[in-house]
């Protein structure tokens, strides 16, 4: 009973909390390998539903709902003759995309306080499993049990990534790891956290405390060093959770599922997104892009396209203003570059690597200020060619960010760079890197502990 | 054996995980007595690591087992910092202090009275007269991070000393060594920084942080000593006693913890400290808060602390209220 009792907060969900490393997942592993082969798919199932219920008891109905339709519909998407096939695809992704629709105009609108926990990615996944059974890549799922496990899938539940059902399958008919995947997994799983606990949620300090002193206090040097900053706790946040979500997968065996490949060591905004976030970056190009007739037709046909696809990027990562802006700006930034900046860039090697690096932080500076009041003042710190204003400015501000943050944004930098992967599948397997991970797993703790464990430390002022 | 060798992380992140586990449990009546299950429950390992942060190293259970006389303390900050009870009650000070304190709530009707006359006859209650920033120049302010914003922004000149760190509290004000933002620039406790250097005046602003912990009394019960301990360094230097700066609504209206109420009740036993003759009362909320207590939507963000620009609101308040 207690152990229900330990799991029944909103926390249990999140990988980087005490409940789920120390309750949920050692239990449900242990559950897992017990039981026979082909009651696993069901453990699975019931162990994902059951977190997800401790995590949003309101909204666990929703899901199975939406996924039991969704099974339904995929199997009579599979038997219908092929003029039916359509309209059942149509119906099946009409239905999914309209609850997410109404979910993020509820809270838009003030009605709901925050989207059901990984609607935004179940909802896609779902998609991505109908249109796949259309067009005859996957048969449909039999299985109510097999399709609820991919669905319900509790390592990307919350924030993917979007596993496609042909990657899923292989995990679904053996669900056993092997020794090798399992301890790969568990490094993983290691490594994505600490990069959440010890780096992403420290370095994340720093742009909340420009907000806390007013944007219109800032110094342009702390303007440009809170965007990098930004930049890399987004990176070693989401990349960190991927792969702790890859590493649990691997450690249920199923396959691992790249989101992310170096994404800062790209040399345009394009390769950027290829690398970044890539199961979505995908999707909108298997589901959106390409059947809109890519980059096929004439130019002003792709430019459409590219267009259409990032302001529903935009869309889909959020309903306010900025966000429609910031899609709009990556699609003409993409768009330029497959028109004629691409060439220069692939020219000159070092150029291409500053324009990244340059860019990329400004958008997602778009991506953090949701007030575009607010987002313009920050404009104007960054670029101050209309003066300072008349507000208060420390000049002395960088100077004293940076000795504050400076070791965590220099281990941030480092974790961006594509040698540490080589560096990884080379050392991986010996006895000291064991250690390693060893202490980065329980420095990790050490923080969650001290952070979440004491609600009052977590508020200092 | 075979699987230690193809398991090898595995077992040894379940070997360490039952170490500590142990640890937790063992120390669970003794080292970490004031850990438990206190907030959302946490397994027992986590003790382990909030004792390590608060100073409490796991290897200590080896001792902990025969001496079991500190875990009676009501926190983990108690602990770990020894010779809090060097601190004197209030009540053995105020004795030497009969002359100035007025405020010693602990003293009977007629000691009151009897002081009340004495004080009359020597000095009348000082009043507030408005100053000029070279006011602050012997100045020592002391803090938390709201203090830390009015020292990066409020435009005090080099020879003002901020004492002032993120966290800080009354708890740990005589304990934590703050760097300090003078010429030689390095971390001092409040007592050396008392004791090698005078200050005109000092202003005081603690008590958000210390909002989860205790009781109104025990708070101003250990706010009390704490001035008194202040007075004792430094006599001559005037003490401004300001209040603890309200929140926004936002965060009044969603925190159990952190809301207006609590800062008011605590505010409220707080302004009985001073005496508005050697320890003045002042009030920053009457700047910064609207009419209904809320700290100004715009003139924060965070719902805590002040904008950058909007401390010199809470300097010019001060600057009205100088006493010469």
């Amino acid at each position: 009973m207690t152990f229900l009792q330990n799991l029944l907060t909103p926390n249990s969900l999140v990988f980087g909390s005490l409940e789920f490393l120390f309750w949920f997942l050692p239990a449900f592993l242990a559950v897992y390998y017990i039981v026979p082969i082909s009651y696993r798919n069901g453990v699975l199932l019931i162990g994902s539903l059951f977190l997800y219920g401790c995590a949003q008891p309101r909204y666990v109905l929703l899901l199975c709902l939406c996924t039991a339709v969704n099974y339904w519909l995929g199997l009579r998407l599979g038997r219908a003759a092929s003029l039916r096939r359509r309209m059942f695809l149509a119906l099946a992704a009409a239905l999914d995309i309209l609850l997410l629709a109404v979910c993020k105009a509820a809270v838009l609108a003030g009605a709901m306080t925050a989207l059901p926990v990984g609607i935004s990615f179940f909802t896609f996944k779902l998609i991505s499993y109908q249109a796949d059974v259309f067009y005859g890549t996957i048969p449909p799922e039999n299985s109510f049990i097999r399709f609820g496990a991919y669905v319900c899938f509790f390592p990307q539940i919350t924030s993917g990534p979007i596993m496609r059902y042909a990657d899923a399958s292989s995990g679904l008919g053996r669900p056993k790891a092997a020794a090798a995947s399992f301890e790969e997994g568990l490094r993983l799983l290691i490594l994505g956290l600490a990069s959440k606990v010890l780096l992403a949620d420290r370095i994340g300090l720093l742009w909340n405390q420009l907000s806390v002193i007013g944007y219109e206090s800032i110094s342009s040097p702390l303007a440009w060093l809170g965007a990098f900053a930004y930049s890399l706790q987004l990176y070693l946040d989401f990349a960190g959770y991927s792969l702790m979500a890859g590493g649990i997968g691997l450690m249920l065996g199923y396959p691992y599922i790249e989101n992310f490949r170096h994404p800062y060591a790209s040399r345009s905004i394009g390769e950027f997104w290829r690398r970044w976030h890539i199961t979505l970056g995908s999707w909108f190009r298997d589901y959106v892009y390409i059947p809109l007739g890519g980059g096929r037709g004439s130019g002003a046909l792709t430019a459409r396209n590219l267009l259409l696809v990032w302001l529903l990027t935009g869309l889909w990562h959020g309903g306010t203003a900025n966000f429609l802006l910031w899609g709009l700006v990556l699609g003409v930034l993409i768009m330029l570059e497959k028109f004629f900046l691409g060439k220069v860039l692939r020219r000159r090697r070092l150029l291409s690597h500053l324009y990244v690096l340059a860019v990329v932080p400004l958008t997602w500076v778009l991506f953090a200020i949701t007030d575009l009041r607010q987002l313009g003042l920050y404009f104007t710190r960054l670029f101050p060619f209309f003066g300072t204003g008349s507000a208060v400015v420390d000049p002395g501000d960088f100077q004293r960010y940076l000795s504050m943050y400076g070791w965590l944004l220099l281990a941030g930098c480092l974790c961006c760079l594509p040698i540490l992967s080589d560096l990884y599948r080379r050392f991986r397997r010996q006895t000291w890197f064991l250690f390693i991970l060893l202490a980065l797993f329980w420095l990790s703790v050490y923080q969650i502990s001290n952070v979440s464990g004491n609600p009052f430390l977590y508020f200092q002022f | 054996m075979r699987n230690i060798r193809k398991y090898p992380l595995l077992f040894l992140l379940l070997a360490t995980a039952a170490i500590f586990t142990l640890i937790g449990i063992m120390g669970g009546d003794t080292l970490y007595a004031s850990y438990s299950a206190q907030g959302s429950p946490v397994p027992s390992l986590a003790r382990v690591f909030q004792g390590i942060h608060d100073g409490i190293y796991p290897w200590e259970i080896l001792h902990s087992n025969i001496t079991t006389e500190d875990t009676s303390s009501d926190s983990p900050q108690a602990q770990s910092s020894p010779g809090n009870d060097t601190v004197p009650p209030s009540g053995n000070l105020s004795s030497e202090h009969t002359q100035e304190d007025l405020s010693s709530a602990g003293s009977s009707t007629d000691d009151n009275f009897q002081q009340e006359e004495e004080v009359q006859q020597e000095v009348l209650p000082r009043s507030f007269t408005q100053v000029d920033e070279s006011y602050f120049e012997d100045a020592l302010f002391i803090g938390d991070s709201r203090t830390v914003g009015m020292m990066e922004y409020g435009g005090f000149s080099d020879n003002t000393v901020f004492f002032a760190k993120t966290s800080l509290s009354i708890y740990d004000l005589f304990y934590e060594p703050v760097s300090l933002t003078m010429a030689d620039g390095t971390s001092k406790t409040l007592e050396e920084l008392l004791c090698e250097r005078s200050f005109g005046k000092i202003y005081i602003m603690l008590g958000i942080n210390e909002l989860g912990r205790g009781t109104t009394e025990s708070f101003s019960e250990e706010y009390r000593s704490v001035l008194e301990r202040i007075r004792e360094l430094a006599p001559d230097s005037v003490l401004f006693l300001q209040a603890i700066m309200r929140v926004g609504q936002e965060k009044d209206a969603s925190d159990p913890i952190f809301n207006n109420t609590n800062i008011q009740a605590r505010n409220e036993a707080l302004s009985q400290l001073a005496d508005s003759h050697a320890i003045f009362w002042l009030d920053p909320n009457e700047v910064v808060c609207s009419p209904e207590g809320y700290l100004i939507p715009d003139y924060t963000s965070d719902q805590v602390h002040l904008k950058a620009q909007y401390y010199q609101l809470w300097k010019d308040y001060l600057m009205t209220r100088g006493i010469t």
